[in-house]
C-alpha cells in the first residue's frame, strides 16, 4: 500500500488554530533577524556592487584585488590572528596541562585571574600596554633612564602580544575542561604499552583533546580577526581589515560605503571560511569518550610544585597586569593630561563633570540589552529546543550569522540599512541596542539551550494538562526552572555588552557615546589619566558581575 | 467521567505510523489499558488523547464532542507521567494546588481539596516539604493527587510505575486501582508490563507496531489470545506445528493433527492447511504412562524449580521443545532430566491459529470454559 500524504495540507497547517503563543514568538523572532541581521547583510552586500555613481560595477572588488593597500590589510589580518593563535595555544595548553594534571597551588585565584584577562574591555589591554611600553611608557622611561633603549610596543609584535596575552584564556577554559573530562584509562593504556610520558602526550592525549583545542583556537583567531581596539591603537601604521573597513566608512574625505561594504563582505567570507575549516576538520575527528574514569591529579615533590606554581603564576601576572595598570593609573595625580607624583581622584572627578552622560549610557544601553536578550534568548531557545522543525533549525543558522560578522562590520551594516527610509535608526540609541542584542545574545541562548536540555519535558506537559495555557506554564515552570542555567551565559552577554567597543564605535554619535568610545578617544587624544578611570569603572563592573554570577549560579567553575 | 472514542485514528511519524487506524471506544468509569511492547505506540496513543500529538486522520471524540482542535488546557483531563514531573519549586501543597489555582477555585475550598487529594494518598502530613529529596514513591503519589484533584473528566496515566521499585509497584498499583473505582474516573493506562495490566484493569487493549491487535477482559487476553503476537506477549506460551484438513462444512469442524495425533475439533472459519497451536505451559499435562490416545511422546530436557510451581523443559520425538509447568508437586515426585514421559497438549484449552499465526481459527469459547467451571 502507497504511504499517504502525511502533512496536512498548508492551508491547514498555517490556520489560526496552529498559531498557539509558540507560532507567534517564532514569527516574532523571524521578523527581527529578518530586520536586524539578514537585511543589513543583504544591503552591505549590495552596496559593495556599486560605485561611488551608483552603477552596478566589481569595481570594488577589481579595486580589493588589485590595489596592494588593501590586500596588504588582509594579509596583515592574517597574519596576526595565526601568530596570536600559534602563541595562545603555546600557553593556553601548557597552562591547562599544568593547573589540571598537577597539584600547583593557588589553582583557585589563578582561574579568577585568567577569566578576568579575558573578559576585561578588549583594548583595554592595548592601552594599558601603551601605557607601560609606549613611547612614553613607564617601563620604556625607566629603562631609558638606565640606558637601555626597547623596541616600543607598536607594531604587528605589538598586536601579537596583546592578542595572545589576552585570548589565551580561550584555550586554557577549553582544554582544562577537555583535560578534566578526558577517560584515563586511554592514558594508562598507552603507558602500559610502554609509551614515554612525553610521547604519550603527544600520541594520546593531544589527539584526544584535538577537537576541543580546535574550538578554542577559533575562538581566538575569530576574536583577534574582528578585533578592532587593539590594532587601531597599537598598530599605528599596522593596519588590518576591521581598521581599513572602519576607516573606508568613516572618512574625514567623506567615507566610501562601497569600498567599505567590500572590506566587509571579504571579512565575513573569511570568517565563515575559517569557522566551516574549523568544523569541517573537527567533524572528521571527533571521538566520543565515556570518560567515566577521570584523571587523578599528580602530586608532585615540593621543588617541582614550586617551580610549575610559579610558571603559572608568572603567566597569570603578566596577562592581568594591564587591568592593574589601569587601576593604578587612573588614581595617580595629575595637571591637565600631565602625571604628577603621587595620588588622587582627579581622573575620576574629571570624567564625573565632563563625561557622565557616557557613563549613564553604557549602563542604560546595556541594561535595556540585557533584559531583551535574557527574555528573547529564553523564548528563542525554548524554540530551539522543544519547537524542533526545519523552521527553527533555519533560525538557528541566522543566529550563528552574528558569529562571523565581526563588530565593525555588523556596524557598518546597520548604518547601510537604517540610514535611509523606510526605517531610520542612525543617530538614535535603538540602533546601539539592536547592535549589542545581535551581538550578544548567542551567549544567553547557548546557556538557555544547554539548561532547556536537562530540563524535564513532563513538568511542562504536566502544567499545560492541569489547564494552564502554554505560554503561562513557560512563565509559571519553564522559565522559572531555567534561571540559574541562564544566567552564566547572560552575565557574558552582560560583561561583553558594556565593555563593546567595535561596532560602537561605527554606529554611536555625540550623544550616545558609551564608555568604550569615550576611552577611545580619551586615549587618542592622550588623556590616560581620564582613560584609565573610566576604564576601571568597567573593570570594576564587570569583577563585580562575574563574581556575583559565581556565587548565585553556585558553580564551581565558570565556563565562558 | 467521560467517554473516549477514536474513530480511525492514525498518527504519522515521518513516513511510519505511530498509532495505525485505532478504531474503538472506551466506557465510561472505565479502567482501560493499553498495553505492548516499548515503541508500539500506547505512548503516542496517550499523548494524543492528551493533545500533546495530534494525529492526521480520523476523529477523537471525548463523548460526543469533538476533541481534534481543543488544545490540551483545556480537554479536562490529568495525567501522571513516568518521571513525576514534579514542579521542583514548589512545595507539595503548592504542586497539588497548581491545577486549582489555574481554574480560579478560591483558597478556602483550594486548602480544603488539596488536603484531601493528600490525605487520599497519604501525604497529608508532608504538605509543606519540598518535593525534591522525596522518595519516588512518594514523587508519583504527589503526581497522583495533583491530576485527581482536579476532579478530571479523564485521568491519563503514561507508565506511573516503572520507576518504582517491585515492592512498591504493587501496593501503588492497588492503590491507583482503589483510588480509581472510589472516585470513578475514566482512566487510560499505559504499561509495558502484562502482570500490572491484567492486575488493575478493567480492559486491556494490546498494541504492536501502531496497531491495536486486540481489545478485552484481562482473562479474555490471556486465556484467548486473537493472534499469536498477543499469546506470546502476554504470559508465556509454547507454539507447536500442526495441520488443520479434512474440512466439514455442515459441522466446521476440522481434523487437527499434531505428529501423528490428531483430534476433530470445531473451528471459528474453513481453514485447512499449516497451523500454529499455542498452549500455555499451565495447560500442559505431564505424565509418566501414557494416559490416553492424544498425548505425545517426550523427553524430560530441563527441570527447573520455582517454589511454588515446576517448570519442565520437554523435547517431543520431532524435536520440537515445549514448556510445561505444573504446580507444586512434592519434591519426591518431581520429574528428573532424561525421564521419557507423556505429554497431553489439551487441544480444547489451547488457541489454534492459522499458518501466520495473524488470525485465530479456533479458541475454547468463554462459554465452553465457564461451563466446565460449573461442572467441575
Amino acid at each position: 500500500m502507497q504511504a499517504k500524504t502525511i502533512q496536512a495540507p498548508v492551508w491547514k497547517r498555517l490556520s489560526l488554530q496552529v498559531w498557539d503563543f509558540w507560532g507567534w514568538v517564532t514569527l516574532l523572532v523571524y521578523v527581527f533577524l529578518a530586520l536586524f541581521i539578514v537585511y543589513p547583510l543583504f544591503s552591505l552586500m549590495a552596496t559593495s556592487f556599486y560605485d561611488e555613481n551608483g552603477v552596478f560595477s566589481f569595481q570594488n572588488y577589481i579595486d580589493f584585488a588589485t590595489l596592494k593597500y588593501f590586500r596588504n590589510a588582509l594579509w596583515h589580518s592574517f597574519a596576526v590572528s595565526g601568530l596570536a593563535t600559534f602563541f595562545a595555544i603555546l600557553i593556553g595548553v601548557p597552562m591547562a596541562y599544568v593547573t589540571t594534571r598537577y597539584n600547583v597551588r593557588f589553582k583557585g585565584l589563578m582561574h579568577i585571574m585568567i577569566i578576568m584577562s579575558l573578559v576585561s574591555p578588549p583594548f583595554i589591554g592595548a592601552y594599558s600596554w601603551i601605557l607601560m611600553l609606549g613611547n612614553n611608557g613607564f617601563i620604556t622611561n625607566f629603562l631609558r633612564d638606565i640606558g637601555i633603549h626597547i623596541k616600543s610596543i607598536y607594531g604587528m609584535h605589538g598586536i601579537v602580544f596583546v592578542f595572545t596575552l589576552q585570548l589565551y584564556p580561550h584555550i586554557y577554559l577549553y582544554v582544562s575542561g577537555a583535560l578534566k573530562t578526558i577517560d584515563t584509562s586511554l592514558e594508562e593504556a598507552a603507558e602500559s604499552l610502554g609509551m614515554s610520558a612525553w610521547k604519550r602526550l603527544r600520541t594520546v592525549t593531544l589527539p584526544l583533546i584535538f577537537p576541543t583545542l580546535s574550538a578554542g583556537a577559533l575562538m581566538v583567531f575569530m576574536a583577534s580577526f574582528a578585533d578592532f581596539g587593539t590594532p587601531m591603537l597599537i598598530g599605528q601604521g599596522y593596519k588590518t581589515l576591521p581598521i581599513l573597513a572602519y576607516e573606508q566608512f568613516i572618512s574625514e574625505m567623506g567615507g566610501n560605503a562601497a569600498m567599505a561594504s567590500t572590506l566587509s563582505v571579504v571579512l565575513i567570507l573569511c570568517t565563515t571560511m575559517i569557522l566551516f575549516a574549523q568544523r569541517y576538520i573537527v567533524s572528521r575527528k571527533n571521538y566520543a569518550m565515556s570518560g567515566m574514569r577521570t584523571p587523578k591529579v599528580k602530586q608532585l615533590r615540593p621543588l617541582p610544585k614550586f617551580l610549575l606554581t610559579l610558571g603559572a603564576l608568572a603567566v597569570v601576572s603578566v596577562s592581568i597586569i594591564p587591568q592593574a595598570t589601569v587601576i593604578v593609573t587612573s588614581f595617580i595625580k595629575k595637571k591637565g593630561p600631565v602625571f604628577h607624583k603621587g595620588f588622587s581622584l582627579d581622573s575620576y572627578r574629571e570624567i564625573l563633570f565632563r563625561v557622565p552622560k557616557a557613563i549613564i549610557n553604557t549602563y542604560t544601553y546595556s541594561i535595556l540589552s540585557i533584559v531583551i536578550m535574557v527574555v528573547v534568548g529564553m523564548l528563542v531557545a525554548y524554540i530551539l529546543v522543544r519547537r524542533k522543525s526545519k523552521l527553527t533549525a533555519a533560525m538557528d543558522s541566522i543566529l550563528m550569522l552574528p558569529y562571523v560578522m565581526p563588530g565593525t562590520v555588523l556596524g557598518i551594516s546597520l548604518i547601510i540599512a537604517f540610514n535611509k527610509p523606510p526605517i531610520v535608526l542612525t543617530g538614535t540609541w535603538i540602533i546601539l541596542v539592536i547592535a549589542y542584542i545581535v551581538r550578544k545574545i548567542p551567549y544567553t541562548i547557548r546557556s538557555s539551550t544547554a539548561i532547556l536540555h536537562q530540563l524535564d519535558r513532563n513538568v511542562e506537559e504536566a502544567s499545560i494538562s492541569l489547564g494552564v495555557p502554554p505560554a503561562k506554564t513557560f512563565f509559571k515552570t519553564t522559565a522559572r526552572l531555567m534561571v540559574p542555567g541562564v544566567a552564566s551565559g547572560a552575565i557574558l552577554s552582560w560583561v561583553t555588552t558594556i565593555n563593546e567597543l567595535s561596532s560602537t564605535i561605527v554606529l554611536y554619535f555625540g550623544a550616545t557615546a558609551t564608555i568604550s568610545v569615550t576611552i577611545y578617544s580619551e586615549v587618542f587624544t592622550s588623556n590616560y589619566g581620564t582613560g584609565a578611570a573610566l576604564a576601571s569603572i568597567l573593570s570594576l563592573t564587570t569583577l563585580v558581575s562575574l563574581l556575583i554570577a559565581y556565587f548565585v549560579s553556585g558553580r564551581k567553575e565558570m565556563n565562558v | 467521567m467521560q467517554s473516549v472514542t477514536f474513530e480511525h485514528v492514525t498518527k504519522y511519524f515521518g513516513q511510519s505510523k505511530a498509532v495505525n487506524d485505532a478504531h474503538f471506544k472506551i466506557e465510561e468509569g472505565e479502567f482501560f489499558t493499553l498495553l505492548g511492547p516499548s515503541g508500539c505506540g500506547k505512548t503516542t496513543l496517550l499523548r494524543t488523547i492528551a493533545g500533546f500529538y495530534k494525529q492526521e486522520e480520523g476523529n477523537l471524540y471525548f463523548g460526543d464532542r469533538l476533541m481534534n482542535d481543543v488544545p490540551t488546557h483545556n480537554r479536562d483531563i490529568g495525567m501522571v507521567f513516568q518521571n513525576y514531573a514534579i514542579f521542583p519549586h514548589m512545595t507539595v501543597f503548592e504542586n497539588v494546588a497548581y491545577g486549582l489555582r489555574a481554574r480560579k477555585v478560591s483558597k478556602k475550598e483550594i486548602e480544603e481539596r488539596v488536603m484531601e487529594a493528600l490525605e487520599m494518598v497519604e501525604l497529608g502530613h508532608l504538605r509543606d516539604r519540598a518535593p525534591s529529596n522525596m522518595s519516588g514513591g512518594q514523587q508519583q503519589r504527589i503526581a497522583l493527587a495533583r491530576a485527581i484533584v482536579i476532579r478530571p473528566s479523564l485521568l491519563l496515566m503514561d507508565e506511573p510505575l516503572s520507576n518504582l521499585d517491585a515492592k512498591l509497584r504493587i501496593k501503588m498499583r492497588s492503590d491507583i486501582r482503589k483510588l480509581q473505582k472510589d472516585l470513578n474516573i475514566t482512566t487510560i493506562y499505559v504499561t509495558h508490563d502484562q502482570e500490572e495490566a491484567l492486575a488493575v484493569s478493567d480492559r486491556i487493549a494490546v498494541l504492536s507496531e501502531g496497531r491495536v491487535q486486540q481489545i478485552g477482559l484481562p482473562h479474555e487476553i490471556y486465556s484467548y489470545p486473537s493472534n499469536r503476537f498477543v499469546a506470546n506477549f502476554i504470559g508465556t506460551s509454547n507454539f507447536v506445528h500442526g495441520t488443520s484438513g479434512q474440512y466439514n462444512a455442515a459441522t466446521g469442524s476440522a481434523k487437527i493433527g499434531v505428529q501423528g495425533m490428531s483430534k476433530t475439533m470445531k473451528l471459528t472459519s474453513s481453514y485447512e492447511g499449516e497451523v500454529l497451536i499455542s498452549v500455555r505451559p499451565e495447560n500442559i499435562g505431564v505424565s509418566v504412562q501414557r494416559g490416553h490416545e492424544e498425548e505425545l511422546a517426550g523427553e524430560v530436557e530441563t527441570v527447573t524449580f520455582l517454589g511454588e510451581k515446576v517448570s519442565y523443559g520437554i523435547r517431543l520425538a520431532d524435536g520440537q521443545k515445549l514448556e510445561a509447568s505444573v504446580h507444586s508437586v512434592e519434591p519426591r515426585r518431581m520429574l528428573r532430566e532424561k525421564m521419557s514421559v507423556f505429554v497431553d497438549l489439551r487441544l480444547d484449552r489451547a488457541v489454534i491459529f492459522d499458518e501466520t499465526g495473524k488470525e485465530a481459527v479456533y479458541r475454547a469459547s468463554q462459554d465452553d470454559s465457564s461451563a466446565g467451571l460449573e461442572t467441575a
